[in-house]
């Protein structure tokens, strides 16, 4: 009665053996020849003009929220011309805090552009604190332009103040004589 | 006296009968760029300006202005600068100013010239210019679109790139594309797309879409229907090689994919052939040359997409020459990998499964024949709405896009077959052995023809020799010969098919109220044959 039991007792022994020999051999097998390196299934999909259907893999390759999978996802909703849905990937690329000032202007730009003004403001004013020495005129004038359609005052006559302060050439009165309207 | 001098000059009129009215038809576009071989308007505008049968001349503008005084040759100036950058600031916009007084239209793209006087430069092209420092656009709103000509390969979707202000001088006898506004402000308006009397201006990003990747590229404009309008291409003939007797030239070529590859090809190549005579099929050596789509994209390492995937891509780039416009031959590439070479004959059945099911042109005539000095083909333009062509090589067709209301004028015609319509276009047969045909058009209504004339044939036809009751030609090609012809309303003919092996055959065949004969030969003309009309309703006249 003990044999039998002993032998079952050993059964996951022996597995884990053969499974350590055969990772074991693996690692030690050099490589046949040159590494090639496979396409990916979404690279395949895209060269295959299947822009949504790669869309929706990326996006289920994004779901963790790794910045170069949302990236990828961005990329290819951009290719595929789902401007939703590469807002969408960015959105949650810029609150990983990895995103770069470049991608939140294109951000705050596309939900500007689906209305949703406020969601914009947010993630220029943290693209702001995130980037502070490397925003520009036309940051600024953006920003500006946001906070004057959220009806913000109090973020830009600030920051009009700024852009005088900046440069007070003529584009910038421009751009101020702008401002003071009121959301025509 | 009076009378010699009359005399002598009737008879140099008549030794030169051409050097009477013939004009050149102007086909050269000098293209102004800023890049090198990779320079936009090389490689995305180029293409399109050959399709509309004119030749580019490129210019850096790194490099002195070229001359255009004098030149008869030129039909417009496209400039398309990628970074801006121009050496001549200075002389920038008199350049710009002298062609358009010279009666040159002007497109103008892509990054604005870095010119010292920009207002004089669009104001040469009768538009008003002001930067606009507002690099913000969403709160732009397009008020007006012209949909036929823009979003052709990718929608704006509002997401419109930063953009000057420009606006018309005049508002008469300008089309403006695309009109933007912020907000509700009428008077803050831009037109980042608009043809005038003096050219056009597409803003940077407005006609072509580029991946920041630089790998995807998509027209936002119809590309054809855009320089037609800037380079104000009405009723111009253009050479076209993607067809034969109104039909796209099927070509499958097989190449190798690699320097050891060339055995795998003819192998490939061989096997494909057996039992086939009568396919038409090339293998390249040296390489697919300017035949396309190639395929596939990863030879040597395309198991994992052909089985997943298959090869509905290569098919649909093979449509998609075809419609909206027919801009490519049906002449695809298989690239041949010793490693897979048995993907290769999925991949030829695949084509050729879906060639069967369209109409194309099959004879011995392949693109390499066709790759002609396109800048030796001389157009002629004799009258009004009437060219002669010279130096053709193997060209045997000229197209007229947008000739819905354009017909051919046979009483002025010599040397042609006859005409079918695709998409719009009206593609004229001429016939190979006519050495300096003459194509005459006319919008006057249509009437029946003369005699029988070609709509659209598989089969390559030469050597056509008809009056109102016959006509005599030679055939060749491979597979059934369908053919559509034009002749007389309820007609009736005697068709007699003599192939060059095999028997002859006779048919009677009957047009209806429409004066159409559509009807199908056997298979037996790989290696040519004739083909000859009777006419059998006429009644006969007497003494």
């Amino acid at each position: 009665m003990n044999g039998p039991l002993r032998f079952l007792s050993g059964i996951p022994l022996m597995l884990m053996a053969a499974a350590l020999l055969v990772l074991g051999l693996q690692r030690v097998v050099p490589a046949p020849g040159p590494v090639v390196v496979a396409p990916s299934y979404s690279d395949l999909l895209i060269e295959d003009g299947q822009f949504d259907a790669a869309v929706f893999w990326n996006g289920v390759l994004a779901k963790d929220g790794d910045p170069a999978a949302l990236r990828r996802l961005a990329a290819t909703a951009d290719l595929a011309g789902l401007p939703g849905m590469r807002a969408s990937a960015l959105e949650r690329l810029v609150k990983t805090g990895r995103a770069t000032l470049a991608e939140h202007v294109e951000t705050a730009q596309l939900l500007a552009w689906a209305g949703a003004l406020p969601d914009a403001l947010t993630v220029m004013f943290n693209a702001e604190r995130r980037f502070p020495d490397k925003v520009d005129l036309s940051f600024l004038s953006f920003y500006a332009a946001l906070a004057r359609d959220c009806r913000r005052a109090d973020v830009a006559v600030p920051l009009a103040q700024r852009m005088w302060t900046q440069t007070d050439n003529e584009a910038v009165l421009r751009i101020l004589i702008d401002l003071s309207g009121t959301g025509r | 006296m009076f009378r010699f001098l009359a005399i002598a000059l009737l008879a140099v009129l008549a030794a030169s009968p051409r050097a009477a009215w013939a004009r050149e038809e102007a086909r050269t576009i000098v293209v102004l760029h800023d890049g090198g071989d990779e320079a936009s308007p090389l490689v995305y505008a180029a293409p399109v300006l050959k399709y509309l049968g004119l030749l580019v001349e490129p210019h850096s503008a790194a490099d002195p202005l070229p001359d255009l005084a004098g030149r008869a040759d030129v039909r417009g100036v496209l400039i398309w600068l990628d970074t801006g950058a121009v050496a001549d600031r200075a002389g920038f916009t008199a350049w710009v100013r002298g062609a358009t007084q010279q009666g040159l239209p002007v497109a103008l793209m892509g990054a604005t010239p870095d010119a010292d006087d920009r207002f004089g430069l669009f104001l040469a092209l009768d538009l008003l210019y002001a930067h606009d420092e507002r690099a913000y656009t969403y709160d732009l709103r397009a008020v007006e679109k012209d949909t036929a000509l823009i979003e052709a390969e990718r929608r704006f979707d509002n997401l419109f790139p930063p953009v000057d202000i420009v606006r018309p001088l005049q508002d008469a006898a300008v089309q403006p594309l695309l009109v933007l506004q912020r907000r509700s402000d009428v008077t803050d308006r831009t037109m980042p797309l608009i043809v005038t009397p003096k050219g056009a201006y597409a803003a940077a990003g407005y006609a072509l879409w580029v991946s920041p990747d630089g790998k995807t590229q998509r027209w936002m404009v119809d590309p054809v229907a855009w320089f037609r309008l800037a380079f104000h291409l009405d009723a111009v003939p253009t050479p076209d090689l993607t067809t034969l007797n109104a039909r796209r030239i099927l070509s499958l070529a097989l190449a190798p994919s690699g320097p050891d590859d060339g055995p795998a090809a003819i192998a490939a190549g061989e096997h494909l052939m057996a039992g086939h005579p009568e396919r038409s099929l090339d293998v390249l050596l040296d390489g697919p040359g300017n035949r396309g789509p190639v395929a596939p994209p990863r030879p040597c390492a395309d198991r994992a997409r052909a089985h997943l995937m298959g090869y509905s891509h290569l098919l649909a780039q093979l449509d998609a020459g075809e419609a909206p416009r027919r801009i490519a031959g049906y002449t695809p590439v298989l690239l041949v990998c010793e490693a897979e070479s048995d993907l290769t004959a999925g991949a030829a059945n695949a084509v050729l499964g879906h060639a069967r099911t369209l109409p194309l042109a099959t004879s011995k005539i392949s693109p390499e024949a066709l790759d002609i000095d396109f800048g030796a083909i001389r157009l002629d333009r004799i009258d009004t709405g009437v060219w002669r062509v010279l130096d053709r090589g193997a060209l045997n067709t000229l197209r007229f896009d947008d000739a819905d209301h354009l017909r051919i004028d046979w009483s002025r015609t010599e040397g042609v077959l006859g005409a079918g319509r695709v998409h719009g276009a009206l593609y004229i047969s001429l016939d190979p052995d006519a050495g300096e045909p003459v194509v005459a058009l006319t919008n006057m209504p249509w009437e029946p023809p003369p005699f029988a004339t070609l709509v659209e044939s598989r089969w390559m036809i030469s050597g056509l020799v008809r009056d109102v009751e016959t006509a005599a030609m030679n055939v060749q090609g491979s597979g059934p010969g369908d053919m559509v012809w034009s002749v007389e309303p309820f007609s009736e003919w005697e068709l007699t098919f003599k192939p060059k092996t095999g028997a002859p055959a006779r048919y009677r065949a009957v047009a209806g109220f429409d004066g159409v004969l559509s009807f199908s030969l056997p298979a037996s003309a790989g290696d040519g044959g004739t083909l000859t009309f009777e006419r059998h309703d006429l009644a006969e006249v007497g003494p």
